[in-house]
């Protein structure tokens, strides 16, 4: 047995699952150049308010005066062909993407009554992912095309011949002349055509005759030719109008996430890193990598991740293009160590550091590294491992003292000297006389290249309590820090 | 009375259907390691609930408690995540591999340290959240709604996240504990060991739900 599924109107859904403002508006597709470009697919609203295909743009637009209309989008019909394709592989193994919107089934070795109760959740599925279909039952796929086609919207043909012989002829999509010649003979209906002589037809309408013939009695010569899975999982779109607010971005970017995270999980794979970039009027781009912890294939997650840094992203000039990738990775099936240290929710952390950096900003969230330089206050902050890995002893002697708070930036300070070491210090919040001294301690660096540093250091005492790092630089005297 | 002993277990949930918005008793607590503070503790920093440190003394020995906290935590690998209001924190005196368990978040303004506070203390990751606004002026601390503490409150009672927070004046209306530290270090301190250091706080501890107000360290 063999099911077809087809989606109607399929240039036209393909733009509607991409563009929110066409979800719910009267829309139509437009064919062909200039003024002769004609409705070739109306949407639901769109019919409703008398619009109907073969109507000419201004036509249309005089029945529909709030009417959009759009020419069709190669990429959105590819996009939304790998979506069909990919939900189809949820059901058979077997998928042939028989012609755009229109995908064949081989069910062999499936459990029809099974599938049979499987049909309304694949339909759902699709009508989640923003496509409606029609879906079709049969011996052979011929057939199953005929029944999706009159499939309302489902229909599983047991008799084949009772089922064919009342369908028109325009079924099988004869051209003008050879309708006019089956017409002559009387011939409106696969079932009368069947009957007809099949050399008769042949020596009328040499080859073409034969293989009308054959596919109105429900003849189906070739095997299916069952679709490759996806080897890269990337998705592109050029926006039909440039943009300068998030939402019509996320909406495309969910859209996206929801086919490759399907492709991937049909493909027992996750992901780890996306690669995001967006395109800008003027020819400039702006690119951002993402990683996370563990590879998943949740949309939901991914998508938090891309709209927590969206939020923070100001580009200056709006958006006409998006592009986004995900680098497949083998999730981790993994045992919870008795002593394993890692994330109770990974994804959930991730997501929380990026929420964070969207609120402080980029650079300022972190675990902190030293950087490999004697400057002062150089300091790193990079992504916190997944797993915290286990306290080692470090080399070196134990630290002394108290530690230091620093004042970013250093409060500038005026100082007064005695026997050359500070005995009065004024800044902002600390004033007083000073009790007690430890210094000074010079360093300098970087002199070979610019910006050098150098900085001579005192810690004081103030006779009123509490411990200070003073701080003398060319440029002056600054309170650096207290010691807590 | 009814015919069968209930489980207490089926009362607890009954409880919490019931009163879903009750405090839920804390499950444990996260030990400082530091004798003077632990003891003015129940043990340590209590989870699911705020504990606060107030600086009421300048060069206290607080951040160096805050280092004890960093090692105690890094020891059981528990995650630590530090916001740092005024961005003030130094990594520099403590080493790598002391801190390879902290995120620490470097604030620009105070708002960006509450919001910060509400999404750490609300994830499942984090043993502890210690939010640090002690050099933020008081004027602005003071302008902040008290249902802020509320609210961080009822998200660490649901998470159970041990939450500290380190301020220069009492601020939190809804700490379970408030330990004052009220002496400052002479300069000897700074070539002083840190264990010797950690064992001469001068830290008050005030119980705030019984009122008690225990004995000077």
């Amino acid at each position: 047995m063999f099911a077809v599924v087809e989606a109607p109107d399929f240039p036209l859904q393909a733009l509607r699952r991409l563009e929110a403002e066409l979800a719910d508006a009267p829309a139509a597709l437009l064919r062909g150049e200039g003024r002769r470009a004609v409705v070739a697919c109306v949407s639901p609203p769109a019919a409703q308010a008398g619009v109907a295909i073969g109507m000419t743009a201004a036509q249309a637009l005089a029945e529909c005066p709030g009417l959009i209309v759009r020419p069709p989008s190669p990429a959105a019909e590819a996009e939304a062909g790998a979506v069909l394709l990919a939900v189809c592989w949820q059901a058979s193994p077997r998928v042939e993407a028989t012609a755009p919107g229109l995908c064949t089934l081989d069910l062999a070795g499936r459990d029809l009554a099974q599938f049979r109760r499987e049909l309304p959740g694949l339909r759902a599925h699709l009508q989640a992912h923003g496509l409606t279909c029609r879906m079709g039952v049969a011996a052979n796929p011929l057939v199953a095309r005929f029944a999706a086609h009159e499939a309302r919207p489902e229909r599983w043909v047991d008799a084949v011949r009772p089922f064919l012989a009342p369908l028109p002829i325009a079924l099988l999509e004869p051209t003008p002349e050879e309708e006019a010649l089956l017409s002559t003979l009387g011939l409106s209906t696969l079932g009368a055509l069947a009957k007809f002589p099949r050399e008769a037809v042949a020596r009328r309408l040499g080859p073409r005759g034969d293989e009308l013939w054959a596919r109105a009695a429900g003849e189906w010569p070739r095997p299916i030719q069952p679709a490759p899975p996806p080897t890269r999982f990337a998705a592109a779109r050029d926006l039909e109008h440039a943009v300068a607010t998030l939402e019509p971005l996320l909406f495309v970017l969910r859209r996206f996430l929801e086919r490759l995270t399907l492709e991937l999980g049909q493909a027992s794979l996750g992901t780890n890193r996306l690669r995001l970039c967006l395109r800008l009027e003027g020819g400039k781009e702006h690119g951002r990598e993402f990683c996370l912890p563990d590879p998943t294939a949740d949309a939901a997650v991914l998508f938090r991740v891309i709209e927590n840094h969206l939020a923070t992203v100001r580009t200056d000039s709006p958006v006409v293009g998006v592009e986004l990738e995900a680098f497949p990775s083998r999730r981790l099936e993994r045992q919870e160590g008795l002593f394993d240290a890692g994330l109770r929710d990974p994804p959930a952390f991730y997501e929380t550091l990026a929420r964070v950096a969207a609120i402080v900003g980029t650079g300022q969230v972190g675990t902190p590294r030293r950087a490999d330089t004697h400057r002062p206050d150089a300091v790193a902050l990079v992504t916190p491992p997944a797993a915290v890995p286990p306290a080692t002893a470090g080399p070196g002697a134990e630290p002394r003292g108290l530690l230091l708070r620093r004042f970013r930036p250093p409060r500038p300070a005026l100082v007064e000297l005695r026997h050359g070491a500070p005995s009065f210090v004024q800044a902002e919040a600390i004033a007083g006389p000073i009790a007690g001294t430890r210094g000074p301690w010079r360093s300098s660096g970087d002199w070979w290249q610019p910006p050098a540093w150098a900085r001579e250091e005192w810690d004081i005492e103030l006779a009123r309590g509490g411990l200070y790092r003073l701080l003398h630089t060319p440029d002056g005297w600054f309170l650096e820090g207290g010691y807590d | 009375m009814a015919d069968h002993p209930v489980p207490l277990t089926a009362l607890r949930r009954l409880l919490a259907e019931r009163f879903p918005t009750a405090p839920r008793p804390a499950e444990g607590v996260v030990a400082t390691g530091v004798a003077a503070v632990d003891a003015q503790l129940p043990g340590g920093i209590p989870r699911g609930g705020l504990t606060e440190f107030v600086a009421a003394a300048p060069s206290n020995g607080m951040q160096l408690v805050l280092g004890a906290v960093l090692a105690a935590t890094r020891d059981s690998q528990a995650r630590v995540g530090l916001i740092d209001a005024a961005d003030a924190f130094d990594p520099a005196g403590l080493a790598d591999a002391a801190v390879g368990h902290l995120v620490w978040i470097r604030c620009r303004a105070l708002e960006d340290a509450w919001r910060t506070a509400d999404l750490l203390v609300r994830d499942p990751n984090y043993g502890m959240v210690i939010l640090d606004v002690r050099d933020v002026e008081s004027r602005l601390l003071k302008r902040a709604a008290a249902t802020i503490w509320y609210r961080l409150q009822r998200a660490a009672e649901e998470s159970q996240v041990a939450v500290l927070v380190q301020s220069a004046a009492p601020t939190v209306p809804c700490a379970r504990s408030r330990l004052v530290f009220k002496e400052s270090f002479p300069l000897a301190a700074l070539t002083q060991a840190r264990p010797a250091l950690l064992a001469q706080l001068g830290v008050e501890g005030q119980r705030q739900r019984t009122g008690r107000i225990q004995e000077a360290v």
